[in-house]
């Protein structure tokens, strides 16, 4: 009769093993609250973290409540450190989780929840997270916040899944190596916009959701976490791809509504209804919906005055261009403009250029073709202008450049103005790549390039090459100088396989250079072998083994030469 | 293996940053918006008190305004918009469903009382939401009439409504139309209304404003 007393006493240990009925978030990393979310819904807990900024320890357990058993998700940085004991004081049991390393708690809690399902997005920026937070509650999965530093943890964590899906943009490496798990991959990693709309599509899809939050993805709200309605992105100047979303979902009758968090979104949603109406009024069809805002929160029997909504900032990419220079080159008639990108990743851009004389408008340059400018580069632009009798002292520009992380969204912009400085320049900068090669030991791709023109030149560089089959473009850290008559070695931090080497025998190197910081006009390609440095110590090991067989034969002949003379 | 020193581009015209995530995540202070165009309707003077432990109400002015500004936060022109059709409504759902929302006649008026915890009090909701003539058009769309309401100070109706359930405190919420006129202490307001607590109990309630 003991084997049934044991098996219950387990059963119990089992049953009672991970008892919270809630989650409580403290720490001031983004991820940590994330993941506890995650960790919450998986489990279909209730959760609540303090807010950043502005969080109150007695605000946060008044809204928490009482008797309840709780797991509290603290960080080695919390934002109070009242919440632990004021929990308790309002009779709780409470189990705190201190989160050393919020890349590996996200990944502890993805085994504690025990989810079988899990989503895996990109661990840089938010905007990923959020757009897939409802699609997780609604199905129990986990978010896993992946790259390729912690791929092999993730995929230890993820092998025995019922379900992977691979959202918007990711590592290679981290496609690569979960590719063997069959994921689904959702969105193409190109337009967060984009991709966000098809998490959207596919949550109101499955579960009949008619009300998105619509919010511009820099903070997660108290009610996104719960992640009962979709969670739609937006930026001031709403995506042509959203509106479109909208418009239709909204004609076929699949969205009544929508819902603002704050106010800073009010303006742009107001106007992109009022549009879409009109619209629809000119087809003939009265179709609309509703927009409601949530502004503020109360705990009346706690006694607290009307309060802001708890957020959390997040880290949701924000793309960042200077004007760096506004030249006029008398030489060749042009005026040269010269953007830079001082933000954290790529961004799309367009420029224009307004050119007064006397304080009067003379002549307004500029494209609308929008163009790529990635992290760290400074790219030039030309345009052909005639002063010629105009006096140069008169003569001012003003340079404005839209710009965006969507090539469809450019919602933000900087501006430049000031007197139009006259240069005489003519680029006579020549540079050319030397060689490529690929050191194992520092898993490198290592270009050798040299500037053979008369002074000194300033290039940026990129290498192409296929990773696993699939073409791949790599940008340097930024724009180099490079001296008269010098060489220079860019470095491509890259660990690249045998099959990978095996089937880059030339890989094409872009460089864009000139003669002038900022000007990068000129733009050449190459073609160049990809030479192999052998690691230093396969090397050495080598030649140890040739000199010892060398040693060993020398030895044996001698032996045999001692042995005939006898 | 990718370190950090450049950037993938496995995708044409998308870019990949391996950057320290830590230093992203942490502390990480938002810049707040910059009012370069758009505007923002921010309610002002919420003002709230406690009636009795088991209701509580609240009143304020909605205004809104858009402001043309350059960076330097100069103001070019603005805008204002002075409040009028709408309604605030107050929820303990972080998200309410307002297209689900329907009418609560007096018949689930008891539910509230259940929810609520307010027992058969004089002042529970039987006792306070005696009349059912309230119209509302929530979320644009949705089409509440004679709904159970309660008139306060100053000629307010407290409405309320329910989606599908009626057997949690989410499930219901208290809405007001919006106007311009004295709230219960004659200063003016665009609205006014009042929720039930329960006793010894603590919830969290929501306001959400829809603006015609």
């Amino acid at each position: 009769m003991r084997l049934p007393i044991i098996a219950l006493f387990m059963l119990a240990l089992i049953l009672t093993a991970y008892a919270e009925d809630f989650v409580a978030i403290n720490s001031n990393d983004g991820r940590d609250v994330l993941s506890g979310i995650f960790y919450a819904n998986a489990m279909g807990l209730p959760v609540k973290f303090m807010p950043l900024p502005g969080g109150n320890a007695d605000v946060f357990a008044a809204k928490v409540g009482s008797n309840h058993d709780i797991l509290l998700i603290q960080g080695s940085t919390p934002i109070s450190s009242f919440v632990e004991s004021n929990l308790k004081n309002k009779n709780n049991t409470v189990t705190v989780y201190t989160s050393t390393d919020a890349s590996a708690t996200n990944l502890d809690l993805a085994k504690r929840s025990g989810a079988t399902s899990f989503i895996i997005v990109d661990s840089s920026y938010s905007d990923s997270a959020l757009s897939v937070l409802p699609y997780a509650a609604l199905t129990k999965s986990y978010v896993i916040l992946a790259n390729s530093n912690n791929i092999a943890s993730v995929k230890e964590t993820v092998k025995d899944a019922d379900k992977i899906i691979i959202f918007g943009l990711v590592d290679q490496e981290v496609k690569d190596e979960l590719a063997e798990f069959n994921p689904e991959i959702l969105g193409k990693g190109e337009d967060k916009y984009e991709d966000n709309i098809i998490m959207v599509k596919k949550t109101m899809d499955e579960f009949s959701l008619k009300s998105p939050l619509v919010v511009d993805g820099t903070f997660i709200e108290e009610g996104m976490a719960e992640g009962k309605q979709p969670i739609l992105l937006t930026g001031r100047l709403v995506p042509q791809g959203t509106y479109d979303f909208i418009k239709q979902y909204v004609r076929d009758g699949k969205l009544t509504g929508v819902m603002l968090v704050g106010n800073d979104l009010v303006v742009p949603i107001y106007d992109m209804r009022e549009r879409m109406v009109n619209e629809f009024k000119a087809e003939g069809l009265n179709k609309t919906f509703g927009i409601t805002v949530k502004f503020a929160q109360v705990v009346p029997s706690a006694g607290t005055s009307v309060l802001v909504l708890d957020t959390f900032s997040m880290p949701a990419y924000q793309p960042s261009l200077e004007v760096t220079e506004i030249i006029y080159n008398k030489d060749n008639n042009k005026v040269m403009v010269s953007v830079g990108n001082i933000g954290e990743g790529s961004a799309y851009y367009a420029v224009e250029v307004r050119i007064k004389v006397n304080g009067q408008d003379y002549k307004l340059l500029g494209s609308n073709e929008t163009k790529l400018i990635e992290r760290g580069e400074q790219a030039g632009s030309e345009y052909p202008l005639d002063l010629s009798g105009v006096s140069e002292g008169s003569v001012t520009a003003t340079v404005i450049v839209k710009y965006g992380s969507s090539k469809k969204s450019l919602e933000e912009y900087t501006t430049k103005e000031g007197p139009l400085t006259s240069v005489s320049y003519t680029d006579t900068s020549n540079v050319t790549v030397k060689y490529v090669k690929y050191d194992a030991d520092k898993k490198s791709v290592l270009v050798t390039l040299q500037n053979l023109g008369n002074g000194p030149a300033y290039l940026f560089t990129k290498l192409s090459l296929n990773i696993g089959g699939v073409p791949t473009n790599i940008s340097s850290s930024g724009t180099k100088t490079l001296e008269r008559g010098s060489m220079m070695v860019e470095e491509f931090p890259l660990e690249i396989s045998q099959a990978d080497l095996d089937a880059n025998k030339e890989v094409t190197v872009y460089v864009d250079y000139g003669g002038r910081e900022g000007f990068l006009m000129k733009k050449a390609a190459y073609i160049v072998p990809l030479e192999t440095q052998f690691p230093l110590l396969l090397l050495l090991g080598g030649i140890v083994l040739l000199v010892l067989l060398a040693v060993a034969a020398y030895y044996m002949l001698g032996r045999k030469g001692k042995e005939k003379k006898r | 293996m990718l370190l950090g020193a450049g950037l993938v581009m496995a995708i044409s015209g998308a870019t990949v940053t391996l950057v320290q995530d830590k230093a992203r995540w942490s502390n990480y202070s938002s810049s707040g918006s910059d009012v370069t165009e758009g505007g923002n309707i921010s309610a002002v003077n919420v003002t709230g008190m406690s009636l009795t432990d088991r209701w509580a109400a609240y009143f304020g002015n909605v205004t809104g305004t858009i402001v043309l500004q350059d960076s330097a936060a100069d103001a070019v022109y603005s805008w204002v918009w002075t409040g009028g059709d709408g309604e605030v409504c107050l929820s303990t759902d972080s998200t309410y469903a307002w297209g689900s929302a329907v009418t609560a006649g007096l018949t689930f008026v008891p539910d509230v009382d259940t929810v609520f915890g307010l027992g058969s009090a004089s002042d529970n909701a039987a006792n306070t939401f005696t009349t059912a003539d309230c119209d509302l058009t929530l979320d644009g769309i949705t089409a509440i009439s004679d709904t159970a309401n309660v008139t306060t100070a100053g000629g307010w109706d407290t409405c309320l409504v329910k989606d599908a359930g009626n057997t949690t405190e989410d499930n219901f919420a208290f809405c007001v139309n919006m106007d311009s006129k004295a709230a219960y202490d004659d200063s003016t307001a665009n609205y006014q209304v009042m929720v039930p607590t329960t006793p010894g109990g603590i919830e969290t309630y929501y306001f959400y404003a829809e603006l015609n």
